[in-house]
């Protein structure tokens, strides 16, 4: 199977997020750009925040830039817009600001190397991918900066591509257990109970966290404005009855562990999997305990890309990589990018 | 030449609430907000024109909604594009995003023209048709694509477009060159891949001195198990390459250089269509404005009289709707030099005071106004004094403060102002304060300018040629009625009974104790209420 093959129409717009830097989150991007229009998919690119350089501002490694087949549409700002190679049409001057200039949208009238550094904000992405669909893009391809994996976020894009390598760790092994543990981050479960449902709209809406009880009832929170820091907060307000946390904003490793002290079996549900910020080793306590965490919106993860080599000089083995990898993330395909 | 009204007086009118509620959408609008210029006295015939086109700007609004609301979506699309403007005439070259903008900013006036024509404007509205853009538009679209796309097209110069084709001749060459490379390498047993990579595994140490001593191959990379090798492209083409894209960009600088001077000669009509444009969309937020608020025309006179009637302040009746209250309007007429105000103390004299001002401020800005009706002569000046004017600065008291202020609006006495003034020297003794107003109102009775003035003083309405005003209050109510209520719901339902409306009454009326009322009201011992009633009568007996 290939990586084009896992795309359908309903899914257009598709991030591409890295565990890292230099984890080959580029490569994907290139490779993807060329089937789509090997395919006869019309493609369109951007990104959160600038991407696409010729060398990694921050660690210095070589970098292949974005290379956009004849008729592919690219969100840039206008500083970068102007150093494409590629021989572009503009077709919108958004009023989208960036640190580059104004984010343009164009279309390449001739093959080449181009720059994307596209707007900054998560909501700004989402209005600039819609207008390249409303364009004419069959896709658009989002390609997340570092530490961006909010652009992965259900809200902003359809469907992710999570990009991991070598650069992770010298132990193939370590890598492949992070990899793993950010894939089953990235599809917990969406609820689908009704009284969680409606409990969610009410904390969605107010901006603060509820508390649900076993007959149904919503108990609002007093007094917490977010979930960060506010564990002792929420454990306080807990009774016998409580049987779910719904939390809009973002999660943090402690507001879990001040809870679980008092009662280990809630069901807590946020917004999707861009909100949590627990590491590895809290997550194995997590799930040792039982803890149970879904989401409001889930994400489609559609596939793992690998990149067996890191810019420090070490390589793992390609096939026993891909298939370590796959044999830990179950129904998600591995690719391994660079073979 | 002095102001027609302080930035200060303006905002002390709430002049700002009314402008705040110009829905423009437009930057160009959006400035002629900021930088609105009143119509003064000579130029009553120009006002009473911008009341024509208002005028004909809400018919047209009201028969033909649809449309306008389709130039004002089109207006949403103008950018501020002064700045390329302003390069333009100082003979720069514009970039390709500004000829982009340039480009787009002339489709938009062509689709507004288009919906002017249909909507008959000129005839009907009389002004601020725009100019044609055909000529900007058949120059930023050489292929007459119809599209919003811009880039340096071909067809703007034989030079370039010979040149593109150069450069695709030598990219086919090259790709060629490369087929034939790849071809001849694969014939010799390099591992060569169709994209002109050669793999070598590292242990492949004889193959690997053969590519790195072969002059057809440059070296690519490194991976650690493999290096990396690619057909090395011809020397000659790669420069016959990199020669044509410098004198590609040297010619589309010169395109773009001669599109700026072309732009420079029609210039003026991008200029005076975005002046337009600010007319446009000022126009149609005022009709919309004077639609929502139920405003009229105010008629202009020759005569230097004021007639008010069912005047409403907006934003007072926009705080009271809040609150499920209505507002009152108010009708007034200023005929001598000077009116005066009096009535119970929140019995809504400074807002009557302000509404004066507002209306007669509104309707000389070139608004409708929110009353029944109103005509007036326009004045040269509008001066309020309300509130407190403390000047930290100078260190003056509230009383001095006032004075200057007064001073300054009394000397353009040869001029036709508007002179409105809140309870006169209300920080001063009684007896000081009394004399000064008499003194005041008896000097402003002698000139051209109408000055209205609220007071609690009383005798100063015995001035001759004044007219008197009274706030009606509680006058008119039965006071067993309204005692049980407010002993059930509280004083805080007083202002219901409270009756807003001016009441032109006598000169010689002497102004209502309602401060009695209300004590009686709310249950004053009557033993008191009494002494203080044979007090007052016994004031009133000197």
């Amino acid at each position: 199977m290939k990586l084009i093959d896992l795309f359908e129409a309903q899914e257009r717009i598709i991030s591409i997020v890295g565990m890292a830097k230099n984890a080959g989150k580029t490569v994907t991007l290139n490779h993807l750009i060329e089937s789509f229009d090997e395919n006869g998919f019309r493609v369109g690119i951007t990104s959160i925040g600038r991407d696409g350089e010729r060398t990694d501002i921050v660690t210095k490694t070589d970098k292949p830039m974005i290379f956009v087949k004849k008729g592919t549409l690219v969100a840039t700002s206008e500083m970068l817009f102007n150093l494409s190679e590629s021989k572009m049409e503009i077709l919108e001057v958004t009023d989208y600001q960036t640190a580059m200039g104004r984010v343009i949208i164009g279309k390449a009238l001739t093959e080449g190397f181009v720059q994307v550094g596209g707007p900054t904000t998560n909501s700004e992405v989402r209005m600039i991918c819609e207008k390249m669909c409303a364009i004419g893009a069959d896709f658009v391809l989002v390609d997340g900066a570092l530490d961006r994996t909010s652009s992965a976020s259900p809200a902003i894009t359809d469907a992710c591509i999570l990009s991991t390598g070598a650069v992770i760790s010298r132990d193939m092994y370590k890598t492949v257990d992070l990899t793993a543990f950010k894939a089953s981050m990235f599809s917990l479960e969406s609820i689908d109970d009704p009284m969680l449902l409606s409990a969610w709209e009410m904390a969605e809406a107010s901006g603060k966290p509820v508390l649900v009880e076993s007959d149904g009832k919503v108990v609002p929170l007093s007094e917490v404005v977010t979930a960060i820091g506010s564990g002792k907060l929420i454990a306080d307000q807990i009774a016998e009855e409580t049987v779910a946390v719904l939390i809009p904003g973002a999660l943090v490793t402690q507001t879990l562990k001040d809870v679980i002290s008092v009662n280990k079996s809630l069901q807590w549900v946020v917004a999707d999997a861009t909100r949590l910020f627990i590491d590895y080793k809290d997550w194995l306590y997590f799930k040792r305990v039982g803890l149970k965490i879904n989401v409001r919106y889930g994400m489609q993860i559609k596939a793992v890309t690998a990149n067996p080599y890191s810019p420090q000089g070490y390589y793992y083995d390609s096939e026993s990589f891909v298939s370590e990898l796959q044999s830990k993330i179950v129904g998600i395909p591995v690719f391994d990018v660079m073979a | 030449m002095m102001d027609f009204i302080t930035k200060k007086n303006l905002t002390d009118l709430d002049m700002g609430f009314v402008l705040d509620r110009l829905s423009l959408v437009s930057p160009y609008g959006e400035r002629h907000r900021r930088s609105l210029k009143p119509f003064k006295s000579e130029a009553a015939e120009a006002l009473d024109r911008e009341y024509d086109k208002l005028e004909a700007m809400i018919a047209l609004f009201e028969q033909r909604r649809a449309d306008v609301l389709r130039i004002k979506e089109e207006l949403k699309r103008i950018k501020l594009l002064d700045g390329s403007f302003e390069r333009i005439l100082q003979d720069d070259v514009l970039t390709e995003t500004e000829l982009f903008e340039i480009k787009q900013i002339a489709r938009t006036m062509l689709t507004i023209l288009e919906l002017q024509n249909l909507l008959q404007w000129q005839n009907r509205i009389g002004e601020h048709q725009l100019k044609s853009v055909a000529l900007i538009l058949e120059l930023l679209d050489p292929e007459n694509s119809g599209t919003q796309a811009f880039h340096l097209y071909s067809a703007y110069s034989d030079v370039l477009c010979e040149i593109r084709a150069q450069i695709e001749r030598a990219d086919v060459e090259m790709k060629r060159y490369k087929m034939k490379q790849i071809e001849a390498l694969a014939d010799e047993g390099y591992p060569v891949q169709p994209n002109g990579d050669i793999r070598i595994k590292s242990f492949e140490t004889d193959l690997l001195d053969r590519a790195k001593n072969d002059e057809r191959l440059c070296y690519k990379s490194e991976l650690p198990l493999y290096k990396l090798y690619t057909v090395k492209p011809s020397q000659n083409l790669t420069q016959l390459k990199e020669s044509l894209l410098l004198k590609e960009e040297q010619e589309e600088y010169e395109v773009r250089s001669q599109l700026t001077k072309a732009l420079k000669e029609n210039l003026e009509t991008l200029t005076s269509n975005t002046d337009a444009i600010s007319w446009i969309d000022l126009l149609i937020a005022k009709a919309q404005f004077s639609i929502a608020f139920r405003c009229v025309r105010p008629v202009l006179l020759n005569t230097e009289e004021v007639v008010m009637k069912g005047a409403r302040h907006i934003k007072v009746a926009i705080g009271l709707e809040k609150q499920g209250k209505t507002f009152t309007p108010i009708d007034v007429s200023l005929k001598n030099s000077v009116t005066l105000i009096t009535g119970a103390n929140m019995g809504g004299k400074t807002i009557s005071l302000k509404l004066i001002g507002l209306m007669i401020s509104m309707a000389q800005y070139g608004f409708f106004v929110p009353c029944d009706f109103l005509s007036f002569k326009p004045f040269d000046y509008i001066f309020i004094s309300v509130g407190d004017f403390q000047s930290i600065d100078m260190g003056l008291s509230t009383f001095g403060g006032e004075i200057v202020e007064i001073e300054q609006a009394i000397k353009r006495s040869n001029e036709y102002g508007l002179i409105l003034i809140d309870e006169l020297a209300r920080g001063t003794n009684p007896l000081e304060g009394y004399a000064i107003s008499k003194a005041l109102i008896e000097y402003l009775t002698q000139y051209r300018s109408k000055a209205v003035i609220t007071t609690h003083f009383d005798g100063l309405t015995e001035v001759m040629h004044t007219t008197h005003y009274q706030v009606k209050g509680l006058s008119d109510i039965d006071l067993s009625i309204v005692r049980e209520r407010l002993n059930q719901h509280g004083v805080g339902l007083l202002h219901e009974y409270m009756d807003y409306r001016l009441v032109e009454v006598s000169q010689t009326k002497e102004i209502p104790k309602e401060a009695i009322r209300i004590s009686e009201l709310m249950g004053l011992n009557k033993e008191i209420l009494d002494r203080a009633k044979e007090i007052l009568g016994g004031s009133n007996d000197e």
